[in-house]
């Protein structure tokens, strides 16, 4: 097998995981889906290998999207509140209720300002981010300026409501 | 990104706009944009009081996300996700049964072969068929696997399953040894006997045992009826004559030949090939044509007649009855059927 894409897996196996993570929100199909895309990789072999793989991932989360779509309808977004909770510090609530926060508040991003966010979050660089949403590249920091900001809001807005697990946990 | 500073004119630049702030901070900057904000920041404190935000921005935006983040185990090791084994590992929730069935289709095929003989073609080619079950099966079930990525199996039902397969895979090969050995006593035409095979694989499995048993049980019907149930190759315009209407087949696959049946007229078989060694029987005649009309059994005319319902590989094509068989699992044979068309 090809040296780049073994070096390849070593460095961005766990990225693109964590990347599909973020978007299946399950972590044993996350990392079905990454062993699928290098597998995938390893047949195709392709020049730029970590840019095709988190293209391919991409793609395979949205089909998988769409299946899930129906779980997807369970998760009640959370409503901005003016009054954010600043310095709310996030070890004060459980895993399992800040992964629900999180969730809620990345959905609330735009797909685009979402997909820059999370691919910049796996390691990807402005050049890699512009040719795979096809954002200009002069515009990926200004995306994430303003996906971090409203991540960052949509979070502490989902902190001000309360006890946090009324509004994701019913569907 | 940087519209701010490009076009500031003047002596000064403009103040800095978030996104070239980001990029400053992700580092992403060329080296000459990165000098020229560094040269405005060291001029601009409410520029430098905003780089702290973002910067702060940056750092909880990467916290938050932080929250979200599966619990790591290590990766599995490339080369695995590169071995065959891999996919028959991940799909084994479909792959098992296919595993059975596919024993199962071997054993009715010695059935069929030995109890039917006049529904099929000449001996010669038979054993080709049968002997090519399993990697033909196999290569057919990889294609559907592709289909049926959504079944999924979960970790522990694929450990268990991990061992049935070897089993299953045994299974399989014992049973083509097996097949192999009863084939051979059909060519020689030897002379039935009581006991089973000579040499029966140890670790025969019972389906084939049973196989074995009837395919001696079968032998002495068998002979004298070879030569009998020879098909007879014809030409496409025959069969057309003999259906009255066109003969049908699996769009894109080469029509190997048609031949009637010695004691049906009424009754074709269009042989195509799937692969190099896989080939695909078609029965049929025309649909208004009953067998029970013809005083002809219903069962000799549909291959899987002896272990199966008749209609489960059987279907209409216009004015045609079809059946299909083939070294194939039924699931396979049926989607084949589907596609079935007049031959172009």
């Amino acid at each position: 097998m090809p040296e780049d894409i073994a070096e390849v897996y070593r460095s961005t196996y766990g990225a693109l995981v964590r990347f599909l993570y973020r978007k299946v929100w399950d972590a044993e199909r996350a990392e079905d889906l990454a062993q699928e895309a290098f597998a995938r990789a390893l047949v195709h072999r392709p020049e730029n290998a970590r840019g095709w793989l988190f293209v391919v991932a991409a793609n395979m989360a949205r089909d998988e999207a769409r299946r899930a779509a129906r779980e997807k309808r369970h998760l009640t977004l959370l409503k901005s509140e003016p009054e954010a909770v600043h310095g709310s510090p996030e070890e004060e609530i459980d895993a399992d209720t800040r992964l629900r926060r999180v969730r809620a508040a990345l959905e609330q991003l735009t797909p685009r300002d979402r997909e820059a966010l999370l691919l910049w979050d796996s390691g990807l660089s402005y050049d890699e981010i512009a040719a795979q949403t096809g954002l200009a590249r002069g515009a990926v920091g200004t995306t994430l300026a303003r996906a971090r900001r409203r991540l960052v809001e949509a979070y502490d807005a989902g902190l001000a409501g309360g006890g946090g697990d009324q509004h994701v946990a019913r569907g | 990104m940087t519209q701010d500073s490009r076009e500031g004119g003047g002596t000064s630049m403009s103040h800095v706009d978030e996104g070239t702030l980001h990029a400053y901070l992700d580092g992403e900057l060329s080296p000459p944009e990165r000098t020229a904000l560094e040269i405005h920041l060291a001029q601009c404190a409410s520029c430098g009081a905003r780089l702290a935000e973002e910067r702060s921005l940056i750092e909880r935006a990467s916290a938050v996300l932080g929250g979200a983040r599966p619990s790591e185990r290590p990766a599995p090791p490339l080369s695995e996700l590169a071995s065959p084994r891999r996919r028959g590992r991940r799909i084994l929730g479909a792959r098992l049964p296919f595993a059975w069935a596919a024993t199962v289709v071997l054993a009715l095929g010695i059935g069929y072969y030995l109890h039917a003989p006049e529904s099929r073609v000449p001996p010669a080619q038979e054993p080709q068929a049968v002997a090519t079950n399993v990697p033909a099966a196999d290569k057919l079930e990889a294609r559907d696997l592709h289909r049926r990525r959504d079944v999924r199996s979960v970790r522990s039902r694929e450990e268990v399953s991990a061992s049935h397969d070897s089993v299953s895979a045994q299974r399989l090969t014992t049973g083509t040894v097996a097949l192999q050995t009863t084939r051979a006593q059909l060519r020689e035409a030897a002379p039935m006997r009581a006991a089973a095979p000579s040499a029966p694989p140890a670790r025969s499995a019972l389906h084939v045992d049973e196989a074995i048993a009837q395919a001696d049980s079968g032998l002495a019907s068998l002979r004298g009826r070879l030569v009998s149930s020879q098909w007879i190759v014809i030409s496409r315009g025959s069969a057309r004559t003999l259906l009255g209407a066109d003969p049908v087949g699996i769009p894109g696959l080469a029509a190997r030949d048609i031949r009637r049946s010695p004691t049906d007229a009424a009754t074709i078989v269009v042989e195509q090939q799937l692969d190099s060694t896989t080939v695909i029987q078609l029965f049929q005649r025309a649909a208004t044509v009953e067998g029970a009309d013809l005083g002809y059994p219903q069962r000799r005319f549909n291959a899987q007649a002896e272990g199966a319902p008749a209609e489960r590989l059987a279907r209409y094509v216009g004015r045609l009855r079809v059946e299909i068989a083939g070294p194939l699992t039924p699931d396979s044979l049926n989607r084949l059927l589907e596609q079935v068309q007049p031959l172009p």
